[in-house]
């Protein structure tokens, strides 16, 4: 496994491990402050406030992105080892990492979001900083979750399909257009990146 | 203790030449044409590519080292068409590629590096810390093998480079500009590993050097806006120049009187 530990460390692992935490304890801390017991049941979905669970995800997500790109697109691409599997593999732990740091964030009481809620979310999220990394290259991957973070929390209450697609990281876990959203985008976004890889720059 | 011979090695050879091109074409950004018709063939030896800056040496390399698709023509490496979708493991198994910058994860030693580059290129896993330490021992850096990545000059991040392309021991080898940022002596002590590479292996060396290519190459391809204007010994190279040709030595006036020769050669630089 002496490779596991030179991959990850040259794709900075550690370090996204760290972002990780931080943000989500900074945003459960935040939670607990602003998110009163009012405010959290007016949103509507169980315990705690969806924004900042969202927040804690996306900013996860985005940490651990950083990861997506290698550190030389050209030594990459010529490896001899099989890509597929192990880009797949890659974008999957992650989401199932930042998954578990804000499962285990939780445990320190004051319930952000449900379990579903985060699996869902973290999934995909992920999915989609797979699918920023195979358009745009590693460095940008985050882009594309973090917009949707934004338009998400943007969006007014959504009372149709394209609203609840746009807000599907917001909604009470169980809604069918949520998960659906979140499965497309987890499975289109693992796909592609493992098939395509972190798009490259151009070199004359 | 016995040799462990695979059967890799037992294999007959099945190709005439490691790399042989026709009619190549590799087109960078939307519509250039880099590599523009290009028939080449390169067998064992040092090859010496040699052209002015826009050539298209480094695209011909990244073609090479299958970093990018040919567009058109075909590429035939090592008797395997290079030129489909696919993955080409076991051929790339067998290159060696050093791109003219390279990233690397800073935090690294330059033993753990080539060690990394030696799990892309799939090395068996019990002949790594022996081909890392080979290599690392081949470009002269075995007392800095355990300083990390960040503490070394621009010259041994250069030489750490040329350590990773050749730890899978490549059939071939493809070195872009790897003399830039060596000093005098770095240099000396590089041409002689490349005249050693080059008795088994396929070596392709890009470079503006042209004393480069006189002291440790076999043979000298000249690239000029993506097609080949000369291929011959450095000898022929500068028998093809006169005295009434631009240069300070027989090579660079062999080289200004091919280029001139071409009409490929524009612009006062």
């Amino acid at each position: 496994m002496r490779w596991l530990t030179l991959y990850s460390r040259s794709r900075q692992m550690p370090a996204s491990f760290a972002a990780t935490v931080i943000a989500a304890v900074g945003m459960w801390a935040l939670g607990r402050g602003g998110g009163g017991s009012g405010a959290a049941s007016a949103s509507g979905s169980g315990p705690g406030d969806p924004q900042f669970a969202a927040l804690a995800l996306t900013a996860g997500v985005a940490a651990a992105s950083v990861g997506l790109g290698g550190q030389d697109l050209a030594l990459d691409r010529t490896a001899a080892i099989r890509w597929v599997p192990r880009r797949a593999a890659h974008v999957l732990l992650a989401a199932a990492v930042v998954a578990a740091v804000a499962l285990a964030v939780r445990t320190l009481g004051d319930e952000m979001a449900g379990t579903e809620f985060i699996v869902r979310d973290s999934a995909g999220l992920m999915g989609l900083a797979a699918l920023g990394a195979a358009a745009c290259g590693g460095a940008y991957a985050w882009t594309l979750p973090v917009l949707w973070t934004a338009v998400g929390l943007f969006v007014p209450p959504p009372t149709n399909t394209p609203t609840r697609v746009a807000a599907w990281l917001l909604l009470p876990p169980g809604t069918p257009t949520a998960t659906w959203t979140a499965l497309t985008l987890t499975a289109t976004g693992t796909a592609a990146y493992a098939l395509a890889g972190p798009r490259g720059r151009h070199v004359a | 203790m016995t040799r462990a011979v695979s059967a890799a090695d037992l294999a007959p050879t099945t190709y005439a030449w490691q790399i042989r091109a026709t009619g190549l074409k590799v087109r960078v950004g939307g519509n250039r044409m880099a590599v523009d018709g290009l028939d080449l063939s390169l067998g064992t030896g040092v090859h010496g590519l040699l052209g002015p800056n826009g050539a298209g040496k480094t695209t011909l390399i990244r073609a090479l080292a299958t970093v990018v698709r040919p567009t058109a023509g075909s590429l035939e490496l090592l008797g395997e068409s290079a030129g489909g979708r696919g993955e080409h493991r076991a051929l790339r198994r067998r290159i060696g590629y050093l791109p003219q910058e390279f990233g690397y994860y800073k935090r690294f030693t330059v033993r753990e590096f080539v060690e990394y580059m030696a799990w892309l290129k799939e090395v068996p896993k019990a002949d790594v810390p022996g081909a890392v330490q080979r290599a690392v021992e081949r470009v002269g850096l075995a007392d800095r093998a355990d300083d990390r990545m960040k503490a070394l000059s621009g010259g041994m991040v250069r030489r750490v480079g040329i350590a990773q392309a050749i730890v899978n021991d490549p059939a071939v080898l493809l070195l872009d500009e790897p003399t830039v940022g060596l000093d005098p002596a770095q240099r000396l002590r590089f041409r002689e590993l490349l005249q050693e590479l080059g008795r088994d292996t396929c070596v392709v060396v890009s470079t503006h050097l042209v004393e480069d290519v006189a002291a440790a190459c076999t043979d000298v391809v000249l690239f000029a806006e993506g097609r080949l204007v000369f291929q011959g010994t450095p000898d022929e190279l500068a028998a093809a120049g006169g005295p009434e040709h631009v240069g300070d030595s027989p090579l660079e006036r062999g080289y200004s009187a091919l280029l001139a020769g071409s009409g490929r050669e524009r612009g006062s630089w």
